[in-house]
């Protein structure tokens, strides 16, 4: 993994965490890898959707949703440190995700 | 075209082969509603939000449109692209809703109704989606 990895990987894992905690209302020194999106945030379908659509923004994805449901339905994003690690592997792999060991 | 169906009078268009139902709320799609350009182009169509901009609460009817996608989510239990299922309600107890032929085809979809419902409060909207397979003859005809 190279230095402009790291970077994107901290980009994201920062915009993860603001997204979640200004969604939620709640402070960001509160939220953790470990944190679990639906049981200790309320989360739901919307908010990841909406992150999405933030990250395609900024990144440009192409994946679409088929392909996430199927990633999804084999490894369910549970909590923030789960969504950090599914974005790092969509802006790398995009629709590829399903051919991807996570 | 809107159809009606009733449990009464068997009306059903087909067998019913598919529940799902969905709620949200309202204001939570208000950020979708402002600007020019496409706001979620992975859940909505083009159509959908030309639609959602002409219609007299654009946030009531995209809320109304992702509840539909959704719920169609639940009644086939398996993932799907988004756009493919569009939602166009004015307001009434019914929405039309429009399925892709490749969807339809796979699950074997004749005809889709999506009922609209406030909940709780004005804020509130709640979609079920009643899926219909193709009619079968009845027995002794």
């Amino acid at each position: 993994m190279d230095t402009l990895d790291q970077e994107k990987i901290a980009d994201i894992r920062e915009i993860v965490y603001n997204f979640f905690s200004e969604e939620c209302d709640i402070p960001q020194a509160k939220i953790t890898d470990n944190t679990n999106i639906i049981t200790d945030l309320e989360g739901d379908s919307l908010m990841l959707l909406s992150l999405l659509e933030i990250f395609r923004k900024k990144y440009g994805l192409s994946i679409e949703l088929k392909s996430l449901g199927k990633h999804l339905m084999k490894k369910p994003a549970n909590t923030i440190g789960d969504v950090v690690n599914l974005t790092v592997q969509i802006v790398r792999h995009g629709d590829n995700i399903l051919n991807v060991d996570m | 075209m809107e159809t009606t169906f009733s449990t009464l009078t068997c009306e059903a268009p087909g067998p019913l082969i598919g529940c799902g139902i969905d709620a949200e709320r309202i204001s939570r799609f208000l950020r979708y509603t402002a600007g020019e350009a496409h706001p979620m182009p992975f859940v909505f169509s083009s159509r959908e939000i030309r639609y959602s901009r002409s219609s007299a609460s654009p946030q009531r009817s995209l809320c109304a449109s992702f509840c539909c996608k959704e719920a169609l989510f639940k009644a086939i239990r398996a993932p799907y692209d988004f756009p493919v299922c569009e939602l166009f309600w004015d307001g009434g107890a019914t929405g039309d809703v429009r399925i892709s032929r490749a969807v339809r085809r796979q699950y074997d979809i004749n005809e889709a109704v999506a009922r609209v419902a406030e909940i709780a409060s004005d804020d509130e909207l709640v979609v079920t989606v009643f899926l219909f397979g193709p009619s079968q003859a009845s027995p002794g005809t």
